[in-house]
Protein backbone atom coordinates (compact mmCIF):
# COMPACT_ATOMS: atom_id res chain seq x y z
CA UNK A 1 0.00 0.00 0.00
CA UNK A 2 2.59 2.20 0.96
CA UNK A 3 4.44 1.73 -2.48
CA UNK A 4 0.93 2.79 -4.19
CA UNK A 5 1.21 6.07 -2.35
CA UNK A 6 4.77 6.13 -2.88
CA UNK A 7 4.37 5.88 -7.26
CA UNK A 8 1.01 7.69 -6.90
CA UNK A 9 3.24 11.17 -5.47
CA UNK A 10 5.76 10.73 -7.93
CA UNK A 11 3.36 10.72 -10.87
CA UNK A 12 1.40 14.03 -9.00
CA UNK A 13 5.33 15.44 -8.94
CA UNK A 14 5.34 14.62 -12.40
CA UNK A 15 2.34 16.10 -13.23
CA UNK A 16 2.29 19.21 -10.91
CA UNK A 17 4.87 21.80 -11.93
CA UNK A 18 4.16 23.54 -8.58
CA UNK A 19 5.25 20.32 -6.47
CA UNK A 20 7.41 21.14 -3.66
CA UNK A 21 11.07 20.09 -3.91
CA UNK A 22 13.24 20.80 -1.52
CA UNK A 23 17.35 20.33 -2.59
CA UNK A 24 18.93 17.85 -0.40
CA UNK A 25 22.92 18.30 -0.45
CA UNK A 26 23.78 14.84 1.69
CA UNK A 27 20.74 12.52 1.76
CA UNK A 28 21.42 9.23 3.49
CA UNK A 29 23.80 6.73 2.74
CA UNK A 30 21.48 4.54 2.70
CA UNK A 31 20.01 5.97 0.19
CA UNK A 32 23.67 6.65 -1.72
CA UNK A 33 24.09 2.95 -1.62
CA UNK A 34 20.93 2.30 -3.12
CA UNK A 35 21.47 4.94 -5.81
CA UNK A 36 24.76 3.41 -6.95
CA UNK A 37 23.61 -0.06 -6.85
CA UNK A 38 21.27 0.85 -9.83
CA UNK A 39 23.22 3.24 -11.28
CA UNK A 40 26.66 2.48 -10.70
CA UNK A 41 28.30 4.42 -13.79
CA UNK A 42 26.98 7.72 -13.01
CA UNK A 43 29.03 9.86 -10.41
CA UNK A 44 27.24 13.15 -11.23
CA UNK A 45 24.10 13.77 -9.25
CA UNK A 46 21.91 15.96 -7.60
CA UNK A 47 19.48 14.95 -4.99
CA UNK A 48 16.39 16.66 -4.39
CA UNK A 49 13.23 15.47 -2.04
CA UNK A 50 9.73 15.68 -3.38
CA UNK A 51 7.08 17.07 -1.60
CA UNK A 52 6.62 16.05 2.26
CA UNK A 53 6.67 12.02 1.79
CA UNK A 54 10.32 11.96 2.13
CA UNK A 55 10.85 10.68 -1.42
CA UNK A 56 14.14 11.25 -2.79
CA UNK A 57 15.28 12.34 -5.86
CA UNK A 58 18.64 11.80 -8.35
CA UNK A 59 18.65 14.08 -11.16
CA UNK A 60 21.27 12.94 -13.53
CA UNK A 61 22.28 12.53 -17.02
CA UNK A 62 22.12 9.81 -18.89
CA UNK A 63 23.10 9.05 -22.37
CA UNK A 64 22.79 12.93 -23.18
CA UNK A 65 19.23 12.88 -21.57
CA UNK A 66 18.11 14.35 -18.28
CA UNK A 67 16.85 11.20 -16.36
CA UNK A 68 14.91 11.44 -12.62
CA UNK A 69 15.37 8.41 -10.37
CA UNK A 70 13.27 7.92 -7.30
CA UNK A 71 14.05 6.32 -3.79
CA UNK A 72 12.30 5.81 -0.35
CA UNK A 73 14.01 7.51 2.67
CA UNK A 74 14.49 3.34 3.51
CA UNK A 75 16.89 3.50 -0.21
CA UNK A 76 13.98 1.17 -1.95
CA UNK A 77 14.30 1.99 -5.65
CA UNK A 78 10.95 3.55 -7.03
CA UNK A 79 11.62 3.79 -10.76
CA UNK A 80 12.78 6.72 -12.93
CA UNK A 81 10.99 9.32 -15.03
CA UNK A 82 12.29 11.10 -18.28
CA UNK A 83 10.65 13.34 -21.42
CA UNK A 84 11.06 11.66 -24.32
CA UNK A 85 9.51 12.79 -28.11
CA UNK A 86 7.02 10.87 -30.06
CA UNK A 87 9.33 8.50 -31.76
CA UNK A 88 10.62 7.43 -28.38
CA UNK A 89 7.14 6.06 -27.96
CA UNK A 90 6.06 2.19 -28.10
CA UNK A 91 4.34 1.39 -31.08
CA UNK A 92 1.01 0.16 -29.96
CA UNK A 93 0.91 3.73 -27.54
CA UNK A 94 1.83 5.80 -30.93
CA UNK A 95 -0.29 3.48 -32.83
CA UNK A 96 -3.52 4.63 -30.55
CA UNK A 97 -2.73 7.66 -30.11
CA UNK A 98 -3.10 8.55 -33.94
CA UNK A 99 -6.47 6.88 -34.04
CA UNK A 100 -8.09 8.26 -31.19
CA UNK A 101 -6.45 11.70 -31.16
CA UNK A 102 -5.39 12.40 -34.98
CA UNK A 103 -5.72 16.36 -34.16
CA UNK A 104 -3.71 16.78 -31.45
CA UNK A 105 -0.34 18.61 -30.52
CA UNK A 106 1.33 16.88 -28.51
CA UNK A 107 3.67 19.42 -26.09
CA UNK A 108 4.81 17.08 -23.80
CA UNK A 109 5.86 13.24 -22.88
CA UNK A 110 7.61 12.11 -19.60
CA UNK A 111 8.51 8.18 -19.49
CA UNK A 112 7.54 6.85 -15.86
CA UNK A 113 9.37 3.51 -15.54
CA UNK A 114 8.58 1.29 -12.69
CA UNK A 115 9.05 -1.94 -11.17
CA UNK A 116 5.47 -2.80 -11.82
CA UNK A 117 5.42 -1.73 -15.60
CA UNK A 118 5.86 1.50 -17.82
CA UNK A 119 3.80 4.35 -17.88
CA UNK A 120 3.47 7.30 -20.00
CA UNK A 121 2.22 10.53 -19.16
CA UNK A 122 1.18 12.67 -22.44
CA UNK A 123 0.73 16.58 -23.02
CA UNK A 124 -1.72 16.86 -25.69
CA UNK A 125 -3.08 20.02 -26.92
CA UNK A 126 -6.30 19.51 -29.00
CA UNK A 127 -9.43 22.14 -30.39
CA UNK A 128 -10.93 21.30 -27.14
CA UNK A 129 -8.57 22.14 -25.04
CA UNK A 130 -5.37 20.51 -23.05
CA UNK A 131 -5.35 17.29 -21.55
CA UNK A 132 -2.92 14.79 -19.86
CA UNK A 133 -3.16 11.38 -20.86
CA UNK A 134 -1.58 7.94 -19.27
CA UNK A 135 -0.89 5.62 -21.60
CA UNK A 136 0.15 1.91 -20.62
CA UNK A 137 2.67 -0.36 -22.29
CA UNK A 138 -0.25 -2.09 -23.97
CA UNK A 139 -1.57 0.97 -25.79
CA UNK A 140 -4.25 2.08 -23.06
CA UNK A 141 -5.11 5.56 -22.81
CA UNK A 142 -6.41 7.03 -19.66
CA UNK A 143 -7.55 10.65 -19.42
CA UNK A 144 -5.59 12.13 -16.47
CA UNK A 145 -6.34 15.66 -16.54
CA UNK A 146 -8.52 18.29 -18.46
CA UNK A 147 -7.63 22.02 -18.61
CA UNK A 148 -10.30 24.37 -20.83
CA UNK B 1 1.95 -16.16 -26.70
CA UNK B 2 2.04 -16.67 -30.56
CA UNK B 3 3.06 -13.87 -30.88
CA UNK B 4 6.36 -14.11 -28.46
CA UNK B 5 7.15 -17.37 -30.25
CA UNK B 6 7.69 -15.18 -33.30
CA UNK B 7 9.48 -12.63 -31.96
CA UNK B 8 11.88 -15.02 -30.30
CA UNK B 9 12.25 -17.26 -33.80
CA UNK B 10 12.61 -13.99 -35.71
CA UNK B 11 15.52 -13.05 -33.00
CA UNK B 12 17.63 -16.56 -33.21
CA UNK B 13 17.36 -17.39 -36.63
CA UNK B 14 17.69 -14.27 -38.64
CA UNK B 15 18.55 -16.08 -41.77
CA UNK B 16 15.18 -16.45 -42.81
CA UNK B 17 14.21 -17.14 -46.38
CA UNK B 18 11.91 -14.66 -47.46
CA UNK B 19 10.28 -14.26 -51.37
CA UNK B 20 8.90 -11.26 -52.80
CA UNK B 21 4.91 -12.03 -53.17
CA UNK B 22 1.63 -10.41 -54.27
CA UNK B 23 0.01 -10.71 -50.82
CA UNK B 24 -3.49 -12.45 -50.37
CA UNK B 25 -6.50 -10.04 -49.81
CA UNK B 26 -7.59 -11.15 -46.31
CA UNK B 27 -3.95 -10.35 -45.30
CA UNK B 28 -4.38 -6.68 -47.39
CA UNK B 29 -7.45 -5.86 -46.19
CA UNK B 30 -6.45 -5.91 -42.56
CA UNK B 31 -3.32 -4.51 -42.99
CA UNK B 32 -4.93 -1.62 -44.94
CA UNK B 33 -7.64 -1.21 -42.08
CA UNK B 34 -4.77 -1.10 -39.53
CA UNK B 35 -2.12 1.10 -40.67
CA UNK B 36 -3.71 3.88 -42.90
CA UNK B 37 -0.82 6.08 -42.84
CA UNK B 38 1.27 3.28 -44.33
CA UNK B 39 3.71 4.56 -47.38
CA UNK B 40 6.73 2.22 -49.08
CA UNK B 41 5.22 -0.65 -48.02
CA UNK B 42 6.77 -4.32 -49.36
CA UNK B 43 5.75 -7.69 -48.60
CA UNK B 44 7.33 -10.76 -48.16
CA UNK B 45 6.60 -14.38 -46.86
CA UNK B 46 7.70 -17.32 -45.25
CA UNK B 47 6.01 -20.73 -45.09
CA UNK B 48 4.22 -19.17 -41.90
CA UNK B 49 3.27 -15.67 -42.78
CA UNK B 50 3.53 -12.62 -44.52
CA UNK B 51 6.10 -9.65 -43.65
CA UNK B 52 4.74 -5.78 -44.33
CA UNK B 53 8.10 -3.61 -44.40
CA UNK B 54 6.97 -0.29 -44.63
CA UNK B 55 6.81 3.57 -43.24
CA UNK B 56 4.72 5.24 -40.94
CA UNK B 57 5.34 8.79 -39.22
CA UNK B 58 9.35 8.09 -41.02
CA UNK B 59 9.55 4.93 -38.42
CA UNK B 60 10.62 2.19 -40.25
CA UNK B 61 8.19 -0.93 -39.26
CA UNK B 62 7.48 -4.51 -39.83
CA UNK B 63 3.87 -6.05 -39.14
CA UNK B 64 3.33 -9.99 -39.98
CA UNK B 65 0.00 -11.66 -40.38
CA UNK B 66 -1.13 -15.06 -40.96
CA UNK B 67 -2.51 -16.39 -44.10
CA UNK B 68 -5.82 -15.23 -42.20
CA UNK B 69 -5.16 -11.88 -41.87
CA UNK B 70 -4.44 -12.11 -38.26
CA UNK B 71 -2.31 -9.63 -37.16
CA UNK B 72 0.56 -11.75 -35.10
CA UNK B 73 2.39 -8.43 -34.31
CA UNK B 74 4.58 -5.13 -34.74
CA UNK B 75 8.09 -5.00 -34.93
CA UNK B 76 10.90 -2.15 -35.43
CA UNK B 77 14.83 -2.09 -34.87
CA UNK B 78 15.91 0.16 -31.92
CA UNK B 79 19.04 2.30 -30.92
CA UNK B 80 19.89 1.21 -27.59
CA UNK B 81 19.13 4.94 -26.80
CA UNK B 82 15.34 4.56 -27.84
CA UNK B 83 15.27 1.92 -25.23
CA UNK B 84 13.21 2.46 -21.88
CA UNK B 85 15.73 4.43 -19.72
CA UNK B 86 15.96 1.61 -16.97
CA UNK B 87 16.72 -1.25 -20.02
CA UNK B 88 19.37 1.01 -21.01
CA UNK B 89 20.75 1.15 -17.50
CA UNK B 90 20.69 -2.02 -16.60
CA UNK B 91 22.18 -3.56 -19.94
CA UNK B 92 25.36 -0.88 -19.82
CA UNK B 93 25.31 -2.19 -15.71
CA UNK B 94 25.38 -5.68 -16.48
CA UNK B 95 26.83 -5.68 -20.04
CA UNK B 96 29.13 -2.66 -20.21
CA UNK B 97 31.97 -5.47 -21.32
CA UNK B 98 29.35 -6.71 -24.59
CA UNK B 99 28.48 -5.28 -27.88
CA UNK B 100 24.59 -4.75 -29.28
CA UNK B 101 24.28 -6.70 -32.28
CA UNK B 102 20.35 -6.68 -32.42
CA UNK B 103 17.90 -4.74 -30.58
CA UNK B 104 13.72 -4.94 -31.93
CA UNK B 105 10.87 -3.91 -30.23
CA UNK B 106 7.96 -6.15 -31.02
CA UNK B 107 4.13 -5.71 -30.08
CA UNK B 108 1.65 -7.84 -30.03
CA UNK B 109 -2.01 -6.87 -29.96
CA UNK B 110 -1.75 -6.46 -25.97
CA UNK B 111 1.44 -6.08 -24.90
CA UNK B 112 5.23 -4.70 -26.08
CA UNK B 113 8.87 -6.76 -25.05
CA UNK B 114 12.31 -5.81 -25.86
CA UNK B 115 14.58 -8.15 -27.40
CA UNK B 116 18.39 -7.59 -27.98
CA UNK B 117 21.52 -9.46 -29.02
CA UNK B 118 24.60 -8.70 -27.10
CA UNK B 119 28.06 -10.54 -27.72
CA UNK B 120 31.85 -10.61 -26.68
CA UNK B 121 34.52 -12.64 -27.70
CA UNK B 122 33.77 -15.82 -26.27
CA UNK B 123 29.36 -15.62 -26.49
CA UNK B 124 26.51 -14.25 -27.44
CA UNK B 125 23.71 -13.71 -25.07
CA UNK B 126 19.75 -12.88 -26.12
CA UNK B 127 17.87 -10.82 -23.60
CA UNK B 128 14.00 -10.60 -23.61
CA UNK B 129 11.95 -8.02 -21.46
CA UNK B 130 7.93 -8.12 -20.83
CA UNK B 131 7.48 -5.05 -18.60
CA UNK B 132 10.01 -2.60 -19.83
CA UNK B 133 12.25 -2.53 -16.76
CA UNK B 134 13.83 -5.93 -16.52
CA UNK B 135 15.83 -7.97 -18.49
CA UNK B 136 15.91 -11.51 -18.57
CA UNK B 137 18.04 -14.09 -20.49
CA UNK B 138 16.32 -15.72 -23.20
CA UNK B 139 19.86 -17.46 -24.51
CA UNK B 140 23.18 -18.09 -24.33
CA UNK B 141 25.60 -19.38 -26.90
CA UNK B 142 29.39 -20.03 -26.98
CA UNK B 143 31.42 -18.62 -30.15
Amino acid sequence: MKKIILSLAIAVAILSSGFTYAAVTNPSLIVKEAFSKEFAQIKDVKWDVVGRDGIYQANFTFNNENVQAFFTEDGEFLGTNRQISKPQLPILIARELDKSYPAADIRNINEYSMKDGLAYYITLMTPKGAMVIKAAGNGELTVRQRTK
Amino acid sequence: MAGLVLATVMFVNSAFAYKSETVNEKVQTAFNREFIQAKEVNWNRTDDYFKAVFKMNDIVLSAYYTEDGELMGIMRNLLSTELPINLQTSLKKEYSEYWISDLFEFARQDATGYFVKVENADQVVTLQSADGFNWSVFRKVKK
